[in-house]
């Protein structure tokens, strides 16, 4: 971390002078052995490792870096970290483009490339500055104002003023960076490792407290690092070496430099945006050492930023304060800057940012600014400083050195558009409100500003404590904390370091103590603070002409709000802050209004003729600066972005070719395409008229990929509205009905129930009579919510007298658990009841068709297969084929079928074993597709695609499945009136008249209900509208009516087995009506004519499953 | 009976494996211990029959403190082997052994168990055991386990359920190396495999 301060203060090699005409000849933390060069905006640029993009742009004289907001004003840099509003860039190029940026806080590297956001044709000529002209156009409020009307436009007037006002580009290609998340717990956590976040480090650390110090920037120090104090004897500087030493000898400290804590959230959770490209190059304690790269010059894998999720026992904030700017006409000039900034540059990075410099203040602390441009070799214009009179350490050493003190004057005007060339200056009244004098110009090239300070309040106040007005620093401070955290420095708006130095400590040693350990004293480093001179309120400098009038008086750079702006929002009758605030954009930009915000409340708040305190602030809400989306995603990309769940059949779906589908998280089959096989043409529907052939249909959302496929696949002016179904379905389906089909049903949710309360348990559950049920039976079961509405389904084996076995769907399967844990733990603790997944110790393979009795019985086992041993609906344990094995004879195709359990790591033997003596079958094996056909057949439902949590059982047609003489779940919701409604949506079947549609799944019903019988024509752009028109027909123009709708088709596939479609559908009242015509409203705009039928087309006697 | 050789762990056709480990970040060892057996427990802890019945069928007591688990030889008539008991919550426990005995315990404790309440259940292939060793364990694991897993917190002996990035898992320090023993559900193990060869990397 030192490393860079090292090196040795040797003058500048020749030629670099010309190229970084402000760089001073030694001084500054930067590394004058490695020259980087960089482009901005094409200009090839020089600077030294150990700069910020900022800092290398002030060192080669650029004064302009970006234009403004609004009026595109021209803007240079003003701050020198996070605060700053202006130097806004885009970083990199193609897909590690980075927009948005501070230059303030990009750490320079050899190649960087850096442009403006902002500025057309280019930053130079800026077209769009004749803005900065019709600022009455574009006021306060001015997006409600003018582009109001016609309203129609306002499409095309976003567009430009997206254009006008955008910030930099997204990047367009998918981001090549890695990112991670890091989980961490500390007793002590520390924000900003200035003199008093060290202090507290320091105090915490000794005592053998886990500790965890962040700071935003790369080197740890804070003030200390551009301070000429002298610290217990030392310098700043040297002092600053033996505190981190020391902190880095401590045994339970995390260190993280280029860190930034963005949010606070409740029970003292915290985050952090590490950049880890941007760190320094030697180890941090605890971790191994992290690589020398910085952004841009990446290392494959690397990681370029991590986000820290931390809980902390205790949390010190020492988070400094920011520098306010002074409110005067033209304070945006490229050339004014914060004071501290001045400071900052001149030691951290050895670059003097003007020649001639004037200072312009109402506190002491600027005073700094002068003796360190003067020790820069640069001229010092001036002192102006607002207050009168009074004593002040550093005021006298200002005075001393020799440089003009204006005292009571404050600044008028600022002349120079690009680059500040004079200053006006004008005396003032004691209490800075009338200027009562003449004016004077004093010629200077750079304005160094303080309105004094303010607190980083933001996390503090994230974490729910409260802000107090400080009248002694006008300025809000912390009020009380709202979580388990204490505030401390300048943070806390205690600015002097000897102060910053003692509480620090304190706290920490106080933070230790409260985490239980022993705190180890140790004495306070000394040091001399100057006497101040007492910070004097200036929110505004009393202008020569009204507000109105003058130019224009900033208060928030990044959003162009003015002065006049906050005036106008109060004429026009906003008074709270946060309307203000929305209304004029003040602190509404990335930086959140950092320099801005008191400034623009001290305006409201003269006003409203209220004192600040009681305008207060405006909501402080996390990131505190902005994050990356790549941060907040992690590792969670790609692969990994979620847990894909793979059967224990997989690799042998996937050796034989299988289309996946994905099923919740599971992959599976979907179905076998064999070699040379196409998907199957349909017969084609009739000739679509030509209104139909417009508009492509498309099959049901759950069959997209097939839909693609056929529209790609499609000749042109082909009718459109029809489904191919995979040559593959067809031939599995007629497989399982003709002779032997196999699936993988592993991923059915399986759960154990056992316990001396167990019957009495399910029976509250299922709706069917549970304790009926035999040993060694099976039974279809169905669970209700509270509400009655069908939750999930699945069948259930008895295998013992207080041992049952249930399956759910299987998405359902770990919502399924939680329910029954739920009810057992908090409603019917007093039931013996345990649950015990058995989802995945179980592989099921289900063996469905005529010859599967007969392949069962040829293979070894101890299980009687026969129809008198072994009937539908029961279970057998024993052995077959040498695995030990649960066989269920169930049926979800109606065809006569066993399902088979297997212990996992056994499953692919037995399968494989099986499809080797099914080869006489022809055993073939078949995915989720042709199990939808088979069960649609047979009229089987599939919670979650025929049922959408608004269908009862008795919906459904399940009345036989609800005893009357228990009570279960749900039942009572049955009774409600709106449950026992004749009209509700019935599930039944539906035949396509003209025998060859296959419906879209999620397709319209609609009665035929003009006079001839059919549903009315409707043009394309109304059926568009057709949500509005239903219901008003006044709107129709005559042309369309309300057309009532009776429901939707649920499920929807062409039948193999039968020769055409099949659909299931939710009708009103549809169980009464069968034999009756309706109609489907495609999305096309025609309509298809369909038979209300029974929902079960195959075999509907269920002869063939009990054979 | 089947044969072991037919048997295929859930990380058996995982890329990257080499031999029983895979290839993870520096500092990081990962391994799987396949074919363990796992029984899942479940009764009244305020039962003292029961306890005692399950105290001496398997010749040592469950663990009755929160989040720990306690590891010892199997009593020599049942089978050759050890066996660990981890607490999953008040009244439940898995039960893991060495492969091919779960069989044995099973039946050795219905039989001591008959006419009490309880659940036996036998989960061997539901899970897989994922074992996290080396200086940069904690680090990996710190990526995607929220939980806190330092020395002093939690310490050998010590399980936890929680989860792994988006996987549910049951974790265990069993050394202090650190060694961490992750049980993982069969269908996540590919997923938690992946997620642990990825995490801990530029550390």
């Amino acid at each position: 971390m030192r490393a860079k301060a090292s090196s040795p203060d040797k003058g500048d090699s020749g030629g670099m002078g010309k190229q970084q005409p402000n760089r001073l000849p030694r001084g500054g933390r930067i590394d004058r052995s490695q020259p980087l060069t960089f482009h901005f905006n094409n200009r090839a640029c020089q600077g030294y490792a150990g700069d910020t993009l900022a800092s290398a742009l002030l060192a080669n004289g650029i004064d302009v870096i970006g234009r403004s907001f609004k009026y595109h004003r021209p803007r240079g840099i003003m701050g020198s970290g996070m605060e700053e509003p202006n130097a806004i860039i885009q970083v990199g190029v193609g897909a590690d483009t980075v927009p948005n940026l501070r230059a303030t806080e990009v750490a320079l590297y050899d190649g960087l490339t850096a442009s403006t956001v902002r500025g057309w044709p280019g930053l130079d000529f800026d077209l769009l500055a004749i803005n900065d002209f019709c600022h009455r156009l574009l006021s306060a409020g001015f997006y409600y104002k003018t582009f109001m009307r016609p309203g129609a436009l306002w499409k095309w007037y976003e567009r430009c003023l997206r254009k006008a006002s955008g910030l930099g580009v997204s990047p367009q290609l998918p981001d090549p960076d890695r990112y991670t998340h890091r989980n961490a717990h500390c007793d002590v956590l520390v924000v900003g490792a200035g003199p008093a976040g060290l202090m507290a480090a320091l105090a915490a650390a000794k005592s053998g407290a886990r500790v965890i110090i962040a700071d935003e920037q790369s080197e740890f120090g804070g003030s200390l690092l551009y301070s000429a104090a002298r610290v217990a004897g030392n310098s700043a500087d040297e002092w600053l070496g033996k505190a981190l030493t020391a902190l880095a000898d401590c045994p339970e400290v995390v260190l993280l430099p280029c860190s930034t804590v963005f949010g606070y959230y409740d029970y003292n959770f915290l985050t952090i945006l590490e950049r880890c490209r941007d760190r320094p190059a030697e180890p941090r304690q605890g971790l191994s050492p992290s690589p020398p790269e910085r952004e841009g010059s990446k290392r494959q894998g690397e990681i370029r930023q991590r986000l820290w999720r931390v809980r902390a026992k205790r949390v010190i904030l020492a988070t400094g304060a920011i520098e306010r700017p002074l409110v005067f006409p033209n304070n945006d000039r490229p050339g004014v800057m914060l004071a501290s900034a001045v400071s900052h540059y001149i030691h951290r990075y050895g670059v003097c940012p003007g020649r001639r410099g004037l200072i312009f203040a109402n506190n002491d602390s600027a005073c700094q600014a002068a003796l360190d441009l003067a020790a820069a070799g640069a001229a010092v214009a001036a002192v102006v400083d607002c207050r009168a009179a009074g004593p002040g350490a550093i005021a006298d050493a200002v005075e001393q050195a020799g440089i003009d003190v204006f005292r009571g004057h404050v600044i008028t005007g600022v002349t120079g558009r690009k680059r500040v060339r004079s200053v006006q200056v004008t005396p003032v009244s004691a209490d800075g409100k009338t200027l009562n004098g003449a004016s004077k110009t004093i010629a200077c090239d750079l304005v160094a500003m303080s309105g004094g300070w303010s607190p980083a309040v933001h996390l503090h106040s994230q974490a729910g404590g409260g802000i107090a007005w400080s009248e002694a620093h006008a300025c809000f401070i912390p009020d009380k904390p709202g979580q388990d955290n204490v505030s401390v420095g300048a943070g806390n708006g205690s600015f002097a370091l000897d102060a910053c130095l003692a509480e620090g400590q304190q706290v920490g040693l106080d933070a230790a103590r409260q985490c239980g350990f022993e705190p180890v004293p140790f004495s306070t480093p000394k040091t001399v603070s100057a006497t101040v001179n007492p910070l004097q309120p200036l929110w505004r400098t009393p202008a020569l002409q009204s507000p109105e009038r003058s130019p224009k008086q900033f208060l928030d750079y990044q959003n162009d709000t003015t002065v006049t702006d906050v005036r106008l929002a109060v004429r026009e009758g906003f008074q709270n802050v946060e309307h203000v605030k929305r209304y004029t954009a003040l602190g509404f930009g990335t930086d959140q209004g950092k320099l801005g915000n008191i400034n623009g409340m001290a305006a409201l708040a003269e006003c409203l003729d209220k004192p600040i305190a009681e305008v207060g602030t405006t909501t402080f809400r996390p990131p505190y600066t902005p994050v990356a989306f790549g941060a907040c995603a992690g590792m969670d990309v790609g692969q990994l972005y979620e847990p894909v769940r793979k059967t224990p059949l997989h690799d042998w779906h996937e050796a034989a070719g299988a289309e996946f589908e994905v099923v919740g998280q599971w992959l599976r089959p979907w179905y076998f395409p064999r070699a040379g096989e196409d998907r199957l043409p349909l017969p084609l529907t009739k000739k679509a008229g030509a209104r139909g052939a417009e508009t492509g249909g498309e099959g049901g959302d759950r069959r997209k990929p097939f839909a693609t496929l056929s529209l790609a696949a499609q000749a042109p002016g082909e009718a459109s509205a029809r489904e191919d179904l995979p040559e593959a379905v067809a031939r599995e389906c007629l497989a399982a009905r003709n002779s032997l089909a196999i699936m993988d049903a592993s991923t059915l949710g399986k759960i154990e129930v056992q316990g001396l309360d167990a019957v009495a348990f399910l029976e509250r559950i299922y709706t069917h009579n549970v304790a009926g049920m035999k040993i060694g039976r099976c039974a279809y079961g169905i669970m209700l919510g509270e509400d009655g509405m069908l939750m999930d389904d699945g069948v259930m084996a008895r295998l013992g007298e207080r041992h049952f076995y249930l399956t759910t769907t299987t998405g359902g399967a770990a919502g399924v658990l939680h329910w029954l844990e739920q009810w057992l733990q908090t409603e019917w603790p007093e039931l013996k009841v345990y649950l015990t997944s058995v989802t995945e110790r179980w592989a099921t393979i289900a063996l469905v068709g005529p010859n599967s009795r007969k392949l069962l019985q040829g293979l070894n086992g101890d299980i009687a297969f026969d129809q008198a041993d072994f009937p539908f609906m029961s279970v057998r344990s024993g052995v077959l084929a040498g695995f030990a094995v649960q066989v269920f004879r169930v049926s979800f195709s109606g065809e006569l079928a066993f399902e088979i359990n297997v212990e996992s790591d056994e499953a692919l033997a037995l399968w494989r074993k099986l499809m080797e003596a099914g080869g006489q079958y022809d055993i073939t094996p078949y995915g989720t597709e042709t199990m939808h056909v088979l069960r649609a057949e047979k009229g089987f439902v599939i919670v979650g695609q025929d049922t959408d949590g608004s269908v009862s059982p008795v919906d459904l047609g399940m009345n036989w499945l609800l005893t009357e003489d228990k009570d279960y779940l749900g039942k009572r919701s049955l009774a409600r009136p709106d449950c026992r409604r004749a009209d509700r949506k019935q599930w039944v079947g539906l035949l396509s008249e003209d025998g060859t549609t296959v419906l879209p799944e999620g397709t319209q019903l609609v009665e035929a209900n003009t006079p001839g019988g059919r549903p009315p024509r409707l043009p394309l752009a109304a059926l568009l509208e057709g949500s509005r028109l239903v219901g008003k027909p006044g709107r129709a123009r005559g042309r369309a009516r309300p057309i009532p709708m009776v429901g939707h088709v649920t499920s929807s596939y062409y039948s193999a087995c039968l020769g055409h479609p099949i659909a299931l559908a939710l009708v009103s009242a549809g169980r009464a009506r069968k034999g009756d015509h309706i109609h489907a409203a495609l999305s096309d705009g025609r309509y298809v004519k369909v038979k209300i039928v029974s929902p079960i087309f195959y075999d509907p006697k269920g002869e063939r499953q009990h054979v | 009976m089947s044969e072991v050789s037919q048997k295929r762990h859930a990380l058996a056709s995982f890329p990257g494996w080499q031999g029983a480990g895979a290839q993870a970040a520096p500092g990081v060892q990962l391994e799987i211990s396949p074919y363990l057996g796992y029984l899942n427990l479940r009764g009244d802890p305020g039962d003292e029959r029961f306890l005692q019945t399950i105290h001496a069928a398997l010749g040592q007591p469950l663990p009755l403190v929160a989040n720990t688990f306690t590891k010892a030889l199997i009593p020599q008539e049942i089978a050759q082997g050890h066996l660990s008991i981890f607490w999953l919550g008040p009244d439940e426990w898995l039960l893991v052994a060495e492969p091919g005995i779960e069989k044995a315990l099973a039946g050795r404790l219905r039989e001591n168990l008959a006419g009490q309440c309880h659940s036996l259940t036998d989960l061997t292939g539901a899970q897989v055991l994922l074992r996290l060793s080396g200086d940069h364990a904690r680090d990996a694991l710190a990526e995607g386990c929220t939980l806190d897993l330092h020395p002093k917190v939690f310490k050998t002996g010590q399980c936890a359920q929680t989860t792994l990035a988006k996987a549910s898992i049951l974790i265990a320090l069993t050394d202090d190396l650190p060694v961490f023993d992750v049980i993982v559900r069969r269908s996540f193990a590919g997923y938690a495999a992946l997620w642990l060869q990825h995490s801990g990397a530029d550390l």
